[in-house]
């Protein structure tokens, strides 16, 4: 009764609505992955994250090693790259030590998910062919796929 | 109770044709409200890939660049445009790869094609274009990630409604 009476009003006082609401939906996504991914033990080294990416920087004069850290779980591979690519070796540090090329890949797992610490041999690194300290820069970047 | 009114409404429509024999005329108007629509036209709310890195971090999508909607209807006619907060959670990612569940709050904003704010329960004008009203709106927004955010997908459903 009550909408026979509302479409009377309506006709009668000039009035049609037609379709009065409408809504629409967006789905949102944020994907966090999980770590720190690099930081550093020793030495200030300057950090410039990007979404996927980590680079560090590092002035070094010394032939002192930088002793870097990171942690993930699930994270995938991991790329690791860095510059001048005959002279450098990165080691992990623990008692299962192995070298990384530069471009080459490893994967953090579930069961390793703990601190992985890298050893970044800094006097392969920075002498030069006259076995001078290079007393340049270099970075390191790990890519996350 | 329908059916009686149907009988009665064409009895005195009848009654008016066939009883009246003078000529006689009558002039009124009807306005006709279009319907009103919204559409997703393009763009996303999607964040992509964030690192977490162990301290709070605020990220936010520019409503420029996020998501797109056109709501068409009656030209000049005003309509309320409603939406809220929307929380986001990674329980289904976790679900199927372990880990703990974390929640994030998306904070929308919302602004009209002139990058000007856009309220949620106010009512703004359909810019006429021809014969159909259109308002452009866009919506971006932000999060906030604390210090232990659980990682994993967040996913969540933005929501807006559109009314005379």
């Amino acid at each position: 009764m009550f909408k026979c009476a509302l479409l009377a009003y309506l006709i009668f006082s000039g009035i049609i609505l037609a379709q009065s609401y409408s809504k629409v939906t967006a789905n949102i996504k944020v994907k966090l992955i999980s770590g720190a991914a690099i930081s550093f033990v020793k030495d200030n080294l300057d950090s410039n994250q990007l979404p996927n990416m980590v680079l560090l920087k590092s002035e070094k004069k010394e032939s002192q090693g930088v002793l870097l850290h990171f942690t993930g779980k699930n994270t995938g591979d991991v790329i690791i790259n860095y510059e001048y690519l005959n002279n450098h070796k990165i080691k992990s540090k623990d008692k299962n030590s192995f070298e990384f090329m530069s471009d080459s890949s490893f994967t953090v797992q579930e069961k390793n998910c703990d601190d992985i610490y890298i050893w970044i041999d800094e006097p392969s690194i920075h002498t030069n062919s006259s076995g001078e300290i290079y007393p340049g820069t270099y970075s390191v970047s790990l890519v996350y796929n | 109770m329908k059916f009686l009114f149907v009988v009665i409404l064409c009895f005195a429509f009848s009654f008016g044709a066939i009883g009246q024999t003078a000529s006689n005329t009558a002039s009124g108007t009807v306005n006709i409200i279009l319907p009103i629509s919204i559409t997703s036209m393009g763009g996303s709310l999607d964040f992509g890939e964030i690192l977490l890195t162990g301290s709070t971090m605020a990220y936010q999508i520019l409503p420029m660049q996020g998501q797109y909607f056109q709501i068409m209807g009656h030209p000049g006619h005003s309509i309320s445009i409603i939406f809220n907060q929307v929380n986001l959670s990674n329980a289904i990612w976790v679900g199927l790869n372990g880990g703990m569940v974390g929640n994030l709050v998306f904070t929308p904003v919302v602004v009209n094609s002139q990058n000007e704010p856009i309220t949620s329960g106010n009512f703004y004008p359909l810019i006429v274009n021809g014969s159909t009203g259109i308002l452009d709106i866009r919506v971006g927004g932000s999060i906030n990630i604390s210090v232990n955010q659980p990682h994993g997908d967040y996913v969540g459903t933005f929501t807006v409604s559109v009314s005379y």
